[in-house]
């Protein structure tokens, strides 16, 4: 787990996407007794942006907009990758 | 497995490719080796001159991907050996920004692994560039095209 605190996710955003949303990281509380899906990550930090056309991971492993999330997670939104 | 035929490090400081491929290639005795160094272009991707180059990256899940991906190609291939140095930070015209080395027993593999593991950095591990021109900055939207089906 990313963050020890409990009811907690750290969210954290990279690049292009950092630089839009003018933040860099938050803390989000979340309810343990609801179900939470990245989804649900992308509505609450209210980003306009159409959420295909950027990379999660959760806990430095890519996974799918429909992934679980539990406490402690840590939840990085990232623009499509372009090193080389 | 063998680690050692593994070398990968993310530099935040520029570097002389040929002198570190030099210092490589004397303890890799394969036949074959194939070597690409990426350079930055003197425009940015609308056609300005270039100021600098900014490339980061996401610190931990980065290296975490790399030493995953390049482990499973050798786990896959023997007597491969790999060596790959990638730059952060501000890079300017010219200066290198990726030196990616292939040892094997022939140039297929050689070949082969040098165009698969360099379209891997490009698509697969989460860094970011940044151009800066004399008037601005704005983030790469994509890739180059590779030009062929791999």
């Amino acid at each position: 787990m990313g963050i020890e605190s409990c009811n907690k996710i750290k969210v954290i955003l990279f690049a292009s996407l950092e630089e839009d949303m003018g933040w860099k990281e938050k803390i989000l509380r979340i309810d343990n007794n609801v179900e939470m899906k990245v989804n649900s990550i992308w509505d609450l930090i209210n980003c306009d942006f159409p959420k295909e056309n950027f990379i999660v991971a959760v806990n430095d492993e890519i996974v799918d907009m429909d992934s679980s999330i539990n406490t402690g997670d840590e939840v990085a939104f990232m623009p499509i990758f372009t090193g080389g | 497995m063998d680690n050692s035929k593994i070398q990968f490090r993310i530099l935040e400081e520029t570097f002389n490719p040929y002198k570190e491929f030099e210092l490589w290639e004397k303890v890799n005795k394969n036949s074959a080796n194939s070597l690409f160094i990426g350079r930055v272009r003197p425009f940015d991707q609308y056609g300005n001159d270039l100021k600098k180059l900014e490339i980061i990256h996401n610190k931990g899940m980065t290296e975490k991907y790399i030493k995953r991906y390049l482990m499973n190609i050798s786990k896959k291939q023997d007597n491969l050996s790999i060596f790959l140095l990638h730059r952060i930070g501000f890079i300017y015209p010219n200066e290198p920004i990726i030196l990616l080395a292939i040892s094997a027993n022939h140039r297929g593999i050689a070949n082969k692994y040098l165009q698969v593991i360099l379209e891997f950095t490009k698509y697969s591990v989460p860094f970011w560039k940044k151009e800066w021109t004399f008037i601005g900055s704005s983030w790469v939207k994509k890739n180059t095209d590779l030009g062929f089906e791999l």
